[in-house]
């Protein structure tokens, strides 16, 4: 039960949206809140997501760089009111058209009948895009940098061969990486009389998590990944999806893996994705409701093929109070593919005076002074090259061993 | 540019501004001057008959047009009219005005306000006493708006009133619109006059701006002021540059400010009267209203923590309106503000009523909920009945709505409720056919019975839910799982019968509705631990993949909910250590709950890895993430001691990076470390003269650095240097309690070393005693001073013997408090860590139910031998994070010598319901773990170990079962050579 439900500029404290179910908590709740974001004298203590001050418990979540807060006095469960929380942002996305601060203000009064419909007396009442259309009448105002989605007639399977990614990765013994991929996956329509009056986008954001030893061998590695719908179809048509080899690469293996894997039955499906035929034949009927929603979870961790590879090497030189700095980066990928905008970022020492770098292989580096760290970005690295990247330090006092320590992790 | 030339040009401008002031008198005047004339025309006259002739042909054209007004075709109507008018003569004064009249309302109806006042002026003088025309004309003034046409309609509406001719005239309702727009246009009237005047004067400044921007001045310079007697306008030129313009001019934006709010409510409570409530059809078929965008405003005002209240009567107005959107705004309007104008909401009863009978669902569910919301006891009367209809409408919709105003009833007045007929309803309308109106009322019967212990669930109940379960919408579906605790199953086939239904629930994509299975789920089987396991195992996976694919916040959640796992299951995770590690965009808040969960699932055999994963948070950015991750490491180090030396090892390690922070941290955790383990003091006291600068004294690690110093003075030689340029600089450290504590060591260390400490002893005292400053200092030093002086073994007692009582020490937190908390699982007691009781307000916690026990004792289908275990656990604690493999085993078991072998009686009653698995989770929850388990010749046999927490002495025992006999037989062995029995 939610007494409170507000939406915070987090940086001015602006209340943008503000609506009161219960009454029963005193109206100043997001001028307390946003002092407690911002006390007058930095603090040691960062302020967890869910906390209570007098009686009343604040339970928030950050959403494009905006605070959506619920505000109880009682013992609700945490899971359904961030999993809430999270549904409004996306319901203020589907209805007006993206979330931003100036999203959320131009269409406040879109929001406020959204909100009016989703919680009675801070009882949870929908949150369907579908249910609420029937009742929700204003019009969206776009932002004028919002591009209105054009209609396009048809929708055109298409093979993922472009490959965009992130990445990160490692050398010192722990470290994270993340990696993002979106390709279009091949769609197959049927049984849609109104084929060309709706779109529907597809997207599979696969996120990987690995770290490396310090000769470059990978000693833990796991993708998350998510299938994400976005659909503009009318009448609910179904949707026949079938996730082949062709589409997917081996990732579609891993998948069948993660069954015999350390984590079992490691995918969810959304309810409205019928997967009884998805362990014979990979066959997924899905009956998209309108707006965004994740029809599918997953987590593979065994026999992860990595894209990428990454061997460092640190050398004190002769001067002690100069370091070189090798980060070598291997795209595993095949040949007729390549991954653009790939970003490595190396911390350094705090001590650090000055940072020279080599490019011998291309891309362009950075050091980012405050931040202590060396940002390389590469553009463009097609599968199976490799490339790397010098960095000199020198710093204002001698190094010793244990200032490798403070190399690393390299993102 | 000089100033005094500047002065001289200011003075020139100021001369142009009176011709300017002249201009806005002039406009003012013409504008007030707008009566307009009617031109009288020549009549030549008619005969009577010819007149009766012409009369009867306008009355015709007067007829048709009639029949056009009544299709709405109002040009052809205006078309009828004029000839009407041109055909009928003068003499026939009354029927031309009817004509003007009648053109007027066509008018009225397209829009042309301008053209109705024509018509009507014309239709008045042929027939001055005509109501309906001076009415008419009013309302179009009214319309037009501004200040001119506003005072004429003033005008009009007060000739209405005062004479009695037009009173009669007017029907009862009518007079009531005039009495009311009277009141509201003095209003309207007053404001437009400011505004009006307010938009010349800024026009006026912005001709000015233009001319005097050259000289690199400001109108800003200049005040208006309005004199008192006469209201007109003067402009005065503060002809002093400097100081008292200055301060002028800020007086005059402080007050500004001040008035800001209530100039916003003015301005919209304006906007809100003269904008027309004319609805045009939207593309999507919906009606928009002009006024939709100012009651947006209005909102957002609110929003804003502006005071609106005082727009109500205005909002009121716009409630009635085809725009569904307006209608909500302004409802909602309504709901926040009623109560502070409790007096006007009556008005909006009506409204309310006229909806509550509306065709469309949507509107008449609104118009409940907003009825109900308005917190006003003296209205109940006039909720009640649409409540009760509202209960059996033929709309789910309205029905869902209805039954949570219900709860909104009983908080405003619980008497209406508490009488037992709305809650013998909400009871049926459990049965709907709709699962929305299903859920509120679980919501509703919950919260108005919660004094009681809410909704009554038995069977008939709890099965109509459980088979409609995947019909209920994802939120509602928690809601059902989580009344449903309040079942119990008859029978355990029945309990498993359930749990297979809901299976698949900890599979669904939203994470409430996994949680609240997995409470159901705990619960059902609290009292049967074999079960238990399996389900911690079960719950175990949903919220590890949490932590990859949900969001920080609810990773947050669920690492707090696994930290709770641990206190039952304390092995659960210790495979899974990998998981948490921090990941690249966590936020501190969520790095910090992992190292927690990391130092409670560290066991020997992951304990290296995460000390050396913990070790790559330590030269991060965020100091806070540095402290706590050197803290997980000492205590991870305390708490498995095969990796002390490794622990502090890279402790050690870390404190050459001489980062101060780093430096501090450490230093207070080895300290603590070597209360416990003095063997690597001597690593220690060999950095200190390296790094103890970069100690942050005035941090925790200042006194646990002294007193390492003072308790190892003879060790270090050191030790006297650094005292002496600390009070050398003693000036730095104002932190009395330092100060106290440096005197002690300082003393300490004389004590040892009496040669070198001297001098500088000496000077300390001398200093603190003529710094009058800290009185609690300079007792110290007296204090110290006498006691040297006279009974030095006293001194060395104080000063050595009071070990680290003052040092922070390694908290272990209890777990009994987290057995608590498993009863409120999947709540943000699991988050705070604490239960209900600590941050709800007592009356709002539900009584619970008395029967409500959740962790039992071992039942009573364990056998003696568990039982005998049972206390010898509890005499002698059992470490929860040993692990050995089998090799471990058979190499320890083959050299350990035999201390005990027993054999325990089985009652016999037992026997069949032994079996191996139940004995072997038996076990690992008083931390005796399994190693091999099986049925070899018939004799089922089991291979356990366990490590005692104060002497780590490990034992291995075999466990034979001989059923027939009823006995188990024992064999234990350890690596000590008298085990306690």
């Amino acid at each position: 039960m939610i007494s409170q439900f507000f939406i915070l500029s987090p940086q001015r404290g602006d209340t943008l949206i503000f609506r009161d179910y219960r009454y029963d908590i005193p109206r100043s709740t997001p001028e307390i809140l946003h002092s407690l974001l911002n006390p007058p004298s930095p603090s040691l203590s960062s302020l967890p997501p869910i906390i209570n001050r007098d009686q009343v418990s604040y339970i928030t979540l950050t959403l494009s760089n905006l605070l959506f807060v619920a505000t109880t006095r009682k013992n609700v469960s945490p899971f359904v009111v961030l999993e809430f929380l999270s549904r409004v942002g996306g319901l203020i996305k589907d209805f007006c058209g993206g979330l931003s601060e100036e999203m959320v203000r131009l269409n406040a009064g879109l929001v406020y009948e959204i909100l009016d419909e989703i919680l009675d007396y801070g009882y949870l009442q929908t949150t369907s895009t579908d249910e609420l259309k029937t009742r929700v009448f204003e019009d969206p105002i776009q932002t004028r940098q919002e591009n209105i989605i054009q209609t396009i007639s048809k929708i055109q399977p298409t093979l993922g061969t472009a490959l965009e990614r992130t990445l990160g990765g490692n050398n010192t013994p722990s470290s994270t990486r993340p990696i993002i991929s979106t390709r279009p996956s091949s769609t197959k329509k049927e049984s849609n009389p109104n084929a060309n009056v709706g779109q529907v986008y597809i997207d599979v954001i696969e996120r990987v998590t690995a770290s490396f030893a310090a000769n470059g061998m990978t000693s833990n590695a796991e993708i998350t990944g998510e299938m994400k719908i976005k659909s503009y179809l009318r009448g609910n048509p179904e949707i026949h999806m079938t996730l082949s080899m062709m589409s997917l690469g081996e990732k579609i293996e891993h998948e069948y893996g993660s069954q015999h894997g350390l984590l079992l039955n490691n995918y969810r499906f959304h309810d409205s994705v019928d997967f009884k035929e998805f362990e014979s034949a990979r066959k997924l009927i899905i009956y998209p409701q309108e707006g965004e929603f994740i029809a599918m979870n997953y987590i593979l961790n065994t026999d992860v093929r990595l894209p990428f590879r990454i061997f460092p090497s640190v050398t004190l030189l002769s001067p002690p109070n100069q370091m070189h700095i090798v980060v070598r980066i291997r795209c595993d990928i095949p040949r007729d593919r390549f991954s653009n905008n790939v970003i490595v970022t190396t911390p350094i020492p705090r001590s650090t005076r000055s940072v020279s770098f080599d490019l011998p292989d291309g891309g362009t580096a950075e050091h980012d002074v405050k931040g202590k760290k060396v940002k390389w970005v590469i553009e463009k690295i097609t599968g199976g090259l490799e490339m790397s990247l010098r960095i000199k330090i020198i710093s204002t006092k001698d190094f010793t061993g244990v200032n490798i320590l403070e190399v690393g992790p390299i993102r | 540019m000089e100033s005094s030339d500047a002065q001289t040009i200011l003075r020139d401008v100021s001369y142009c501004f009176v011709p300017l002031l002249e201009l806005v008198a002039i406009h003012r005047m013409s504008s007030e001057e707008s009566k307009d004339k009617q031109p009288e025309s020549e009549t030549p006259s008619l005969t009577p008959e010819e007149i009766e002739e012409l009369c009867s042909e306008a009355n015709e054209y007067k007829t048709q047009g009639n029949d056009f007004f009544g299709r709405s075709e109002y040009e052809q109507a205006i078309n009828m009219y004029q000839r009407a008018l041109d055909v009928c003569p003068f003499e026939k004064a009354k029927e031309r005005a009817t004509y003007w009249n009648n053109l007027g309302a066509c008018y009225m109806q397209l829009g042309k306000y301008k053209d109705v006042i024509d018509a009507c002026t014309k239709a008045l003088a042929d027939c001055p006493t005509y109501t309906k025309a001076l009415l008419r004309r009013a309302q179009a003034n009214e319309k037009i708006g501004g200040f001119s046409p506003l005072s004429s309609a003033l005008e009009d509406y007060k000739m209405l009133e005062s004479d009695q001719e037009h009173q009669n005239n007017l029907t009862p309702q009518l007079q009531r619109t005039v009495f009311n727009s009277i009141r509201s246009l003095e209003y309207r009237v007053a404001k437009a006059k400011e505004k009006e005047t307010a938009e010349m004067m800024g026009k006026l400044k912005d001709l000015g701006n233009t001319i005097l921007g050259n000289f690199g001045l400001s109108t800003d310079n200049f005040q208006f002021v309005q004199n008192e007697e006469t209201g007109s306008y003067n402009i005065q030129f503060v002809n002093n540059p400097g100081k008292t313009l200055t301060i002028a001019m800020v007086a005059e934006r402080t007050s500004f400010l001040e008035n800001q709010p209530n100039r916003e409510a003015a301005r919209l409570a304006l906007a809100l009267r003269e904008t027309s409530e004319h609805a045009t059809m939207n593309y999507r078929g919906f009606y928009v209203s002009a006024k939709r965008s100012i009651v947006k405003e209005v909102l957002e005002a609110m929003a804003s923590g502006l005071d609106v209240s005082t727009l109500f009567s205005d909002m009121l107005m716009a409630a009635s309106t085809k725009d569904l959107v307006q209608k909500k705004l302004v409802y909602m309007y309504i709901s926040t503000q009623a109560s502070q104008n409790a007096e006007l909401a009556i008005l909006a009863i009506n409204t309310f009523q006229k909806d509550l009978k509306d065709d469309n669902a949507v509107v008449r569910g609104l118009a409940l909920r907003t009825i109900c919301s308005m917190r006003l006891s003296n209205y109940v009367e006039f909720m009640v009945p649409p409540l009760t209809n509202g209960l059996t409408d033929p709309s789910a919709y309205v029905r869902k709505i209805a039954v949570l105003s219900c709860v909104k009833l009983y908080h405003i007045a619980p008497e209406h409720v508490a009488d037992g007929d709305l809650i013998e309803s909400l009871y049926k309308l459990l049965s709907d056919d709709d699962t929305e109106v299903v859920a509120n009322c679980i919501s509703a019967l919950d919260e108005i019975l919660s004094s009681q212990g809410g909704m009554v669930i038995n069977k008939g109940i709890a099965y109509s839910l459980l088979h409609r379960l995947l019909d209920f919408s994802e939120w509602h579906q928690c809601l059902v799982l989580d009344v449903l605790i309040r079942y119990k199953p008859d029978s355990d086939d029945e309990l498993f019968e359930i749990l297979n239904i809901l299976d698949d629930r900890l599979q669904h994509h939203n994470c409430g509705v996994q949680l609240s299975t997995i409470k159901l789920f705990l619960h059902w089987t609290a009292d049967m631990p074999e079960i238990q396991e399996d389900i911690y195992k079960r719950i175990r996976d949903p919220l590890v993949s949490f932590l990859s694919t949900g969001s920080p916040e609810l990773a947050y959640a669920c690492l707090a909910h696994l930290q709770l796992l641990t206190v039952r299951a304390p092995k659960i995770l210790s495979a899974y250590s990998k998981h948490f590690y921090r990941r690249l965009k966590d936020p501190p808040y969520l790095t910090l709950k992992k190292l927690k969960l990391l130092e409670t699932i560290a066991d020997t055999s992951s304990a290296k890895e995460i000390i050396d994963e913990i070790s790559g948070y330590i030269t991060g950015s965020d100091e806070e993430i540095t402290l706590k991750s050197i803290e997980t490491i000492a205590n991870i180090a305390v708490k498995v001691h095969d990796v002390m030396d490794y622990a502090i090892e890279l402790l050690l390690k870390i404190m050459e990076t001489e980062i101060e922070e780093v430096v501090s941290g450490t230093v207070t955790v080895l300290t603590t470390i070597l209360q416990s383990n003095s063997t690597i003091t001597a690593k220690l006291l060999l950095l200190i003269p390296q790094v103890w600068p970069s100690i942050s004294l005035s941090s925790p690690a200042g006194p646990a650095f002294l007193h390492l110093l003072a308790k190892n003075a003879r060790t270090l030689p050191e030790t006297p240097y650094i005292l002496e340029s600390l009070i050398n600089t003693l000036d730095q450290y104002p932190n009395p309690s330092f100060r106290i504590q440096l005197l002690d060591a300082t003393v300490a260390v004389f004590l040892e070393r009496p040669a070198e400490c001297q001098s500088m002893l000496e000077r300390l005292f001398k200093e603190t005693m003529r710094n009058e400053e800290y009185i609690n200092v300079q007792e110290r030093a007296t204090f110290l001073y006498t006691l040297l002086e006279s009974d030095i073994e006293t001194v060395k007692k104080i000063l050595l013997d009071d070990d680290g009582e003052r040092l922070p020490g390694i908290i272990k937190e209890s777990d009994e408090n987290k057995e608590a908390l498993f009863t409120e699982f999947s709540t943000l007691s699991v988050v705070y860590g604490k239960t209900s009781t600590y941050f709800i307000d007592k009356d709002q916690i539900p009584q619970k139910n008395k029967d409500f026990i959740f962790f039992v004792p071992p039942a009573d289908f364990m056998s003696d031998v568990d039982k005998s275990r049972v206390d010898f656990a509890s005499k002698y604690a059992l470490s929860a994070t040993t692990f050995i493999n089998a090799k471990e085993f058979k190499a320890s078991w083959t050299t350990f010598k035999e201390s005990h072998s027993l054999s325990l009686p089985i009652p016999k009653a037992l026997v069949s319901s032994i079996n191996l698995e139940t004995l072997e989770k038996t076990f690992e929850q008083h931390f005796i773990f399994t190693i091999a388990s099986g049925v070899s010749n018939n004799v089922p046999r089991l291979f356990v170990y366990a490590t005692e927490v104060l002497t780590t002495t490990l034992m291995l025992c075999e466990i034979k079962l001989d059923l027939e006999a009823s006995k188990a037989n024992l064999v234990v062995k350890s690596n000590e050579k008298d085990t306690k029995e």
